[in-house]
């Protein structure tokens, strides 16, 4: 049986707890990427990104009945399971140094210099996206994920406040101050690249950012 | 504009989101005037650039589909088990509504055979009836007349005089004295209770229906035959207003 390509989430997940496994399937396919995006981006990893994604859908699937639609969506529901077992994980693993893995990494970092077009271009680019991406990770956990959830997934104020379980005032902030803090990390990073000392003069007045309250 | 006005839209401008149109043209002529303001836009929005460009370039990333396989293999397992367990509980449910069935029909059946035959199961001691002797009521399964406490008091002073036992067989027709909860029940008159001797006297009074065993009535002192010991005989007590039991009468 194929199931109408319009139903909603709920329906979805409706079908799904009463063991229809194609509607599982299909939310699974719909909903999935949002989780590991947000998983990716907070956690820095790959297999902790599909960690986190698996548990969620297993939640899903063992208490999907907990789902209050009145609260908010779906992908906000999950999102929100998302959050709750990455900010334990990340703790959790706060004791372990990372360290720099074989095979795969390997074959990641080789890739980025495989240029198709232009190779300086491409490494210049290459180079900006992994010096963001290291920003937004060095972020403290509260302003990272509203900078996840708002910038680099593109939620409105409104959908973070449900993932989040905040105020909208509260993301506002939170996402002024995190992207302050990207930009003092991003020029800072900038200097150390071209050489300049953060810490001399000239450093210290690029590091921080210019505001003027006149 | 001031620039501390400027501050709470800079945000929003950067990230090309919604902003009141008179709010974003005031903003962008803030920008015209205020160096450091400009300065901080072009920041806001060259990283708004940027994290955009990281949002497409991991946007393209996918979990590996080992995680979907593994998921609808579980999701396979837990659906079977659900429906186990689905299964389980429909047939307890069944179980248990047969149950709370025949317990009421026991129950209903219980309550018709003692309206039929007005005995409850021997060997209890309980409350069936009260009345208030000060406001006397009728007996609503009876229907019959209560008698009135000069009745029944006169009934325990003339026992008091003489207490020898006297029953007296009544029809339900031919009541003149006592209570009777159905046609075929009779009554004798009130006997003082050999410990009531030494009570206050009594001013008002509740007649209360019991079920007493043999053995107690002979352990107060009143003449019964031993060998019907274990079985109960039904009687109206008349308490006191202390609460104390003055007096009885006997039904059969």
């Amino acid at each position: 049986m194929t199931l109408p390509s319009n139903l909603t989430d709920c329906e979805l997940l409706q079908l799904m707890l009463s063991g229809n496994e194609e509607a599982f399937t299909a939310l699974y396919r719909l909903r999935h990427i949002n989780v590991y995006q947000f998983a990716l981006h907070m956690g820095g990893s790959r297999t902790l990104a599909e960690d986190v994604t698996q548990e969620v859908f297993m939640i899903l699937i063992r208490e999907g009945r907990l789902y209050d639609q009145s609260r908010g969506s779906l992908s906000a529901y999950l999102c929100g399971i998302a959050r709750n077992l990455l900010l334990r994980r990340l703790e959790r693993d706060k004791v372990y140094v990372p360290i720099a893995e074989d095979g795969d990494e390997c074959a990641e970092t080789f890739d980025q210099f495989v240029a198709e077009g232009d190779p300086l271009r491409e490494l210049t680019h290459n180079e900006t996206i992994e010096l963001v991406r290291q920003a937004v990770l060095s972020l403290p956990a509260r302003y990272r994920e509203v900078v996840v959830l708002c910038d680099l997934q593109e939620m409105s104020y409104i959908e973070a406040a449900n993932i989040l379980g905040c105020a909208i005032g509260t993301i506002r902030s939170r996402l002024h101050r995190a992207r302050s803090l990207l930009l003092d990390k991003l020029k800072a990073a900038e200097i150390r690249k071209s050489g300049a000392e953060p810490g001399t003069e000239s450093g210290i007045e690029k590091c921080n950012t210019k505001r003027c309250f006149a | 504009m001031s620039c501390q006005n400027f501050e709470l839209l800079i945000i929003d401008l950067a990230r090309n989101q919604i902003v009141e149109a008179t709010a974003r043209q005031s903003t962008l002529a803030h920008l015209d005037t205020c160096a450091v303001c400009a300065q901080r836009f072009a920041d806001e929005k060259d990283l708004t650039a940027r994290l955009r460009v990281l949002a497409a370039e991991s946007g393209i990333d996918r979990p590996s589909q080992d995680v979907e396989v593994s998921l609808a293999q579980v999701f396979r397992l837990m659906s079977k088990d659900n429906a186990v367990a689905t299964d389980s509980i429909v047939t307890r449910r069944r179980w248990k509504v047969a149950a709370v069935a025949a317990a009421v029909l026991a129950v209903a059946m219980s309550l018709y055979a003692f309206h039929l035959h007005g005995r409850p199961s021997p060997g209890n001691i309980a409350t069936k009836h009260e009345n208030n002797v000060e406001t006397p009521k009728k007996d609503s399964t009876a229907g019959a007349p209560q008698p009135s406490v000069e009745q029944n008091l006169a009934g325990v002073h003339e026992s008091r005089q003489n207490p020898v036992v006297k029953h007296r067989h009544k029809t339900n027709a031919a009541l003149t004295h006592g209570t009777s909860s159905t046609n075929s029940e009779t009554t004798a008159e009130f006997i003082m209770l050999p410990t009531a001797g030494n009570l206050a006297p009594l001013e008002s009074g509740q007649i209360v229906r019991v079920e007493v065993m043999r053995s107690t009535l002979i352990a107060i002192g009143f003449p019964m035959d031993a060998e019907r010991a274990n079985e109960s005989i039904k009687a109206d007590l008349l308490l006191g207003q202390d609460g104390v039991a003055r007096a009885i009468r006997f039904l059969q």
